[in-house]
């Protein structure tokens, strides 16, 4: 029962959350320099020919008329059309949405292969070449850029070695450059956060009591001491998917991943309204709604930790 | 039991299956092209990009055909004739084209296509028809335009305007382009925004001209950054890349299976000046003295490695050209002590300067245009330099709101009536300078029928620019870049970048 409140109360939040980011989608595309009337047509348009043009794309209608009709369709489940592509901005964002979750999710997936090994022997052998290695790993995976990493490795695995394919998308091999270079940085920071929290964690009365029990020192790193250093990793995880989507746009751009990110860009650069007010719901709601999960996900792990 | 029987069963169906699919799909033949850019539109007369220039020369054909340089040949008209006043053009068309939905090709078609853009002011190509009164069908395959006065670019206008099928066009609008049926050598598949767009051959073409491509189909991917393009290059993922800057494209000659072309280009860069009353470069010792400050040949020379000075308007090849002048450079010498002498006798007191540019329209446009910033203060200008994207950038120069504003034109067809209309005439860079004398001249050439004579008014036209420094600085011609497999034969590229790859094969001579 608290559970269900619980959700239903973070749902209504997020519905607030997604409001407000749409009136700040709307207001911030409206202010920013340009018109997509006038791009859609030469330089030596008339001040006639801007206007039937704004008439034609529907951007002839005061701000707020246009905001309010445009809310009007999405609360009956329409995105509008694209005002460049001429077709349903949903299904341009779903076409694409599978791309950039995959790139995401893998990108997840081995950021916390590599890092979670690396900061629980970091944070048990301190002081160790390993604690070392992984300390250089993080200080290099947060402070490189990652346009510049994941150029590097198209040179060396895609052009030198010939190993990997430089760019595309559909099958394995062309995901595992774009999902490292996207996942770095996340690596970085959960290496420096379980090194920390496993180091704290076995600093604790109950783990040396769990050492004077006789049980196996691999035991009580994984099952003792691992599951409390993870709670702050699951946190900062779940606020990163969100960065992640966002760093997906340049990522994407690099390895030419046909996902949300280069669409946002087109728009963005086009100034395509509609297009681009509806990438940015989607990817609010895809946010809010994994932080949520993670709130979920933290009562499994710690039933301590009451929803409400 | 059977269930063990059935299951290894519909794995050797499926297993048959995506082998035969394999099979299929690895004997044919596909080449991939990449760009830096995706399209805008695939309405042919909508706002134009190269990707769209490309596609359009793959599905559609024109009445007539250029080589993009000023030379044009019959394409889907067999001849042609103009009227003693210029003002009225006979097109006779051939009988025997089809569209790829099945429609007739016919001289309503030539209406429907011309008059859509005389009458729809709010697409892009509109400009250039804005003086059609009629397209007169007089029979199926004699089509005559009505102009209501003498149009000098109509020629070259023609030769990239692609013809629609009239009957689609007036049942579907504006939703044609999403299957775009047209008459050409290859026939539009899919497109997936952001990702490919595909093409499939299409074997009944008319004009194969005995050069049939042996390739069956053609794959279009939007790749923004280089060096992922060009690396696709050089591992075979790509075949032809596009958009290629100068220093990457320069790295790969001599590789062995590539090939890389360069050729002199038909875009010319440029800095619009604002000269309005008030403004600092309504003084013509100012803008005189900006002529002089820059080295273009050390930007080409030192920064990119390629390209052409311009001490001229337009290039060779160009409506316009004055080779005289170009060579002699009598207009816009590099001499840093004339322009500090030129600037002390004008009326800047120091004020700041503000520059601005779109980013990519040169090859290293930061460090071209920190170059000619740090040219400009050495002989006593205060800069202030801002590059941007492309919207920002025409929504400020749009309005005046700028002094200098550093960008591009590229001389399709080798004709400079465009530019000229565009940014002189209508002044749509919003510069506010007017030379009578220098727009009478343009207005003669654009309603002169006679290349020669529009080319003799245009150098007019131009000289006038280059003694007032206004209202353009020219800076320096672009060389044109493409890098492809050595696989590929037949592949054409125009001076304007534009590539045609209808005829291209694999392999072969």
């Amino acid at each position: 029962m608290a559970t269900a409140r619980f959700i239903i109360k973070r749902l209504l939040e997020c519905v607030l959350v997604l409001v407000g980011v749409s009136i700040i989608a709307f207001a911030l595309l409206r202010l920013a320099p340009s018109d997509p009337a006038v791009l859609m047509l030469p330089e030596n348009a008339t001040v006639q020919q801007i206007a039937d043009m704004k008439v034609k794309m529907g951007l002839d209608k005061p701000p707020v008329i246009q905001y309010f009709l445009y809310m009007g369709k999405v609360l009956h489940g329409d995105l509008g059309t694209s005002i460049f592509y001429n077709q349903s901005c949903s299904s341009l964002i779903f076409k694409r949405l599978p791309a950039t979750a995959q790139l995401t999710l893998m990108a997840v997936l081995i950021s916390l292969l590599i890092s979670i090994p690396l900061g629980i022997i970091s944070g048990i052998k301190r002081g160790s070449a390993l604690d070392f290695v992984s300390v250089l790993f993080a200080l290099v995976g947060q402070s490189m850029s990652q346009v510049w990493f994941g150029l590097l490795l198209i040179l060396l695995f895609g052009v030198t070695l010939g190993w990997l394919p430089t760019q595309g998308y559909g099958g394995f091999k062309n995901i595992i450059m774009p999902a490292i270079t996207l996942g770095l940085p996340l690596s970085a920071i959960v290496v420096r956060m379980l090194r920390s929290d496993m180091y704290d964690v076995m600093q604790e009365d109950y783990i040396v009591s769990t050492y004077a029990k006789g049980i196996s020192q691999w035991k009580i790193y994984l099952k003792y001491a691992l599951k409390n250093a993870l709670l702050p990793v699951i946190t900062v995880t779940g606020i990163q998917i969100g960065q992640l989507l966002a760093g997906a746009i340049i990522i994407e751009q690099v390895f030419g991943w046909p996902g949300l990110g280069t669409l946002t860009v087109q728009a963005i650069n086009m100034r395509d309204f509609p297009l681009i007010q509806s990438i940015l719901l989607i990817t609010a709601a895809i946010f809010v709604m994994v932080n949520l999960l993670v709130d979920m996900l933290y009562t499994t792990i710690d039933p301590r930790m009451k929803l409400n | 039991m059977k269930k063990v029987l059935a299951l290894v069963v519909s794995l050797l169906l499926l297993g048959s299956v995506i082998a035969c699919s394999s099979i299929e799909a690895a004997s044919k033949k596909v080449v991939t092209y990449s760009l830096a850019e995706d399209f805008y539109t695939w309405d042919p007369a909508g706002q134009p990009s190269l990707p769209s220039y490309i596609a359009r020369i793959l599905i559609y054909d024109t009445l007539i055909e250029s080589d993009h340089a000023g030379h044009y040949i019959p394409s889907l008209a067999t001849k042609w004739s103009v009227s003693p006043n210029g003002k009225d053009w006979t097109f006779y068309l051939r009988k025997d084209v089809t569209f790829s939905n099945g429609e007739k090709f016919n001289a309503n078609c030539v209406k429907a296509t011309f008059e859509r853009m005389a009458k729809d002011n709010t697409l892009a190509m509109h400009y250039l028809w804005v003086n059609l009164k009629s397209v007169e069908v007089v029979n199926d395959f004699t089509a005559v335009f009505h102009f209501s006065q003498p149009y000098g670019a109509f020629i070259s206008e023609v030769s990239v305007a692609s013809i629609l099928p009239a009957k689609a066009l007036e049942k579907e609008g504006s939703n044609l382009f999403k299957t775009n049926p047209g008459t050409g050598a290859w026939k539009f598949v899919s497109y997936d925004p952001g990702h490919q767009a595909v093409f499939e051959k299409n074997p009944n073409y008319w004009n194969w001209k005995g050069k049939k491509s042996n390739v069956d189909r053609l794959i279009f991917s939007p790749i923004s950054e280089d060096t992922t393009r060009i690396s696709g290059v050089k591992t075979g993922e790509i075949d032809i890349a596009g958009d290629v800057p100068p220093d990457q494209a320069l790295s790969l000659k001599g590789k062995s299976g590539i090939v890389v072309r360069q050729d002199p280009g038909l875009t010319m860069t440029f800095m619009s000046v604002e000269t309005g009353e008030g403004r600092i470069f309504f003084d013509k010792n100012a803008r005189l003295a900006l002529m002089h400050c820059i080295d273009r040949e050390l930007i080409v020379k030192s920064i990119l490695g390629s390209g052409t000075a311009a001490y001229w308007p337009t290039m060779a090849g160009v409506i316009g050209y004055n080779k005289d002048a170009q060579t002699s450079k009598q207009y816009a010498k590099y001499d840093p002590k004339l322009a500090k002498k030129l600037l002390a006798g004008s009326s800047y007191k120091g004020q700041e300067v503000y520059l601005m540019a779109i980013d990519g329209k040169v090859p290293r446009t930061k460090e071209v245009l920190q170059a000619i910033q740090a040219m400009m203060t050495e002989v006593g200008f205060k800069v202030k330099l801002e590059i941007m994207e492309g919207a920002s950038f025409v929504a400020k120069r749009s309005k005046g709101n700028y002094d200098l504003g550093f960008s591009n034109i590229f001389y399709g067809n080798g004709s400079s009536l465009n530019h000229a209309n565009m940014h002189y005439t209508t002044d749509s860079a919003h510069t506010e300078f007017v030379n009578p004398k220098q727009l009478a001249l343009i207005k003669e050439a654009s309603q002169s029928t006679d290349l020669k004579k529009q080319d003799a008014l245009m150098q007019q036209a131009f000289q006038i620019s280059m003694q007032e420094a206004a209202p353009m600085i020219y800076v320096l011609s672009l060389d044109m870049f493409a890098v492809h497999s050595s696989k590929i034969k037949n592949l054409i590229v125009y001076p304007d970048g534009v590539m045609d790859l209808r005829r291209i094969s694999i392999g072969g001579k």
